[in-house]
């Protein structure tokens, strides 16, 4: 603990603490230890009632065994897909707010997840599930490609903006919405152009929610996601550096552009996978990494594991909620994560003392 | 835009790099940090050739150069110790810093004088303090070669003193410092060589006051350059 400083409050005891090996290992497993917990306790509620001593009986079969199947192919893939995405766009929150040097930025503020829904609306209704590149079925990766892709172009654009002096909170958030508005306007130009049967995907698929998971779509999100996440964690130490601008950054040593353009391609690998399974869903990229910081403090060698641990279980949480409140109905986990997200992203917004804490 | 600048500084030498506003300044020291590259030609600093295809990887020059931007700010609250510790990065073997890069760090900041404010976020700082910890953070990279752009601009008389005396501490460990600045005095008091860029080229360099008295002209000003009764040089628009 370090002295009050004379002028302004004290710092708190995360900012006295510097990121140790010691209290890494021990963050990270209490955030494991959340995460592992809420993937327990979460598959157990829902929204219809299940005998739960009937479900672990393991001497009935599993076809004779409704409540088991319930747990095993209905609650089980929603929970790993809930904690997959929340670990993805709470980690891409954190690489984009370091990269941009702006506090607001998230794959949602942004406008990547709003082209990213652009990009997979159009493969549906082109079509693309059917098509064959070089000889190779394109089928059901189609969706997630071209959500992917479109993730890259948007943030290759923010990126753009960014180099011509785009980078103060409004001016992003702004671009970020302008972004959004154009790609909604395109989703409905296609949807006015589409047959009956894909206007009914579409629209589906845009409610954004964990329903009707599989475990094999679980996976085709799991794989891109811890792939990014893999590729983000190493240049955590690059993300402290340039959190303090790429020229700061080059002169401690960092490989500018080698670092963010692996950042880019990272973050949006990961939110590009899961737009495609899990549609939009708000508000995590944000909400979890400024929760974290300030209990943490900002640096992304902690920040960034501990954010995808936490982004995790917040997003199980969000989604048991979206189970439970409105019984026997099941909400859009988008609505749980909005309903939570925007009150703090106002907060944030109009709280001087609170963004004194998260950034300067 | 700038051409045919040659500047030799030594080991234990401060050498500040004068000029008017856009005469290049900066961007003769984002070069020399190999952060630029050159249109053509080629690029060499401290016996290394820097940018272009086969130049050094960053860490390696951020092994041998140190170089602290104009306009560095941490936007997340780093605590001093942080971001004095951010220097080690082109040295640290391990994502952790090891008990020789804390050494190394706190040393830093004692030497700039911040060692006091190690655990306080760098945003709680005064401009002076901060200047100061960024001066740490450089030392820390522990560089035959430091190069501050502007380290003065916008501090008050009594901290840019303060980090002028810091800038000379470091030069008293054998390192070489160069430095840009608008500030005359400064470079009179501080500095004992001195380079003047001016029309894309180095227009003048040798003493700083041998410069400073040819300088006028080339700053658009008229200079009055003399000595305190206490024998500090001081330079003045006339």
């Amino acid at each position: 603990m370090s002295a009050p400083s004379p002028t302004g409050p004290g710092p708190g005891p995360a900012f006295a603490q510097r990121v140790s090996r010691a209290r890494f290992a021990r963050v990270l497993l209490a955030c494991l230890g959340l995460l592992v917990l809420s993937l327990l306790l979460s598959p157990l509620f829902g929204s219809a009632n299940i005998d739960l001593g009937e479900a672990f009986n393991l001497k009935r079969p599993l076809a004779d065994n409704p409540a088991a199947r319930v747990l095993l192919y209905g609650r089980l893939p929603r929970v790993l897909a809930a904690a997959t995405a929340g670990a993805g766009l709470a980690a891409a929150g954190v690489a984009f707010q370091a990269l941009l040097r702006n506090p607001l930025a998230c794959p949602f503020t942004l406008g990547v997840s709003s082209g990213s829904s652009l990009g997979a609306v159009l493969a549906i209704r082109l079509g693309m599930e059917s098509l064959s590149v070089f000889g190779f079925a394109l089928g059901e990766l189609a969706l997630p490609l071209m959500a992917s892709l479109f993730a890259l172009l948007v943030v290759g654009l923010v990126f753009w903006l960014g180099e011509r002096g785009a980078t103060g909170p409004t001016t992003l958030l702004l671009s970020g919405v302008t972004l959004a508005v154009l790609a909604s306007a395109l989703i409905m130009a296609v949807i006015y152009t589409a047959d009956f049967g894909q206007t009914y995907r579409i629209v589906r698929w845009q409610m954004g929610d964990l329903d009707v998971m599989r475990h094999d779509l679980v996976l085709r999100m799991a794989v891109p996601v811890v792939l990014a996440l893999l590729l983000l964690w190493p240049r955590a130490r690059d993300l402290n550096a340039l959190s303090a601008g790429p020229d700061a950054a080059a002169g401690l040593g960092v490989d500018v552009r080698r670092a963010t353009r692996w950042v880019y391609l990272a973050s949006s690998l990961a939110v590009g996978a899961i737009v495609a399974v899990a549609g939009p869903i708000g508000f995590v990229g944000l909400l979890v990494p400024h929760a974290l910081r300030s209990l943490l403090g900002p640096d992304h060698r902690l920040l960034l594991p501990a954010s995808a641990l936490c982004g995790g279980s917040f997003l199980v949480l969000c989604d048991l909620l979206a189970q439970v409140v409105a019984r026997p109905a099941v909400l859009p986990v988008g609505v749980v994560t909005a309903c939570i997200g925007a009150p703090f992203f106002i907060g944030l917004l109009l709280s001087r003392g609170l963004r004194a804490k998260l950034w300067s | 835009m700038l051409r045919g600048v040659n500047l030799a500084v030594h080991p234990g030498e401060m050498l500040c790099v004068l000029g008017e506003n856009g005469a290049g300044k900066s961007t003769l020291l984002r070069l020399c940090a190999g952060i630029l590259q050159a249109h053509s030609g080629r690029i060499e600093c401290a016996g290394m050739q820097l940018g272009g295809r086969g130049g050094l990887a960053r860490a390696t020059i951020a092994r041998h150069i140190a170089y602290l931007p104009q306009d560095s700010g941490h936007i997340f609250p780093f605590t001093a110790l942080e971001v004095v510790l951010m220097g080690r990065y082109a040295r640290a073997r391990h994502s952790f810093e090891t008990a020789e890069d804390l050494q190394a760090a706190e040393a830093a900041m004692a030497q700039t004088d911040v060692l006091p404010l190690r655990h306080r976020p760098l945003s709680q700082l005064s401009g002076g303090e901060r200047r100061r910890v960024l001066l740490a953070q450089a030392l820390a990279q522990d560089t035959e070669l430091v190069l501050l752009d502007e380290p003065t601009a916008g501090l008050d008389p009594a901290h840019a003193i303060a980090l002028g005396r810091a800038m000379e501490g470091i030069c008293g460990r054998g390192k070489a410092l160069v430095f840009t600045t608008h500030d005359l005095n400064l470079a009179a008091r501080f500095a004992p060589q001195a380079a003047l860029i001016a029309d894309c080229t180095l227009a003048l360099t040798g003493p700083t006051l041998e410069v400073l008295a040819a300088a006028g002209p080339l700053l658009g000003v008229e200079l009055h350059i003399g000595r305190l009764p206490s024998g500090i040089p001081f330079a003045v628009p006339a």
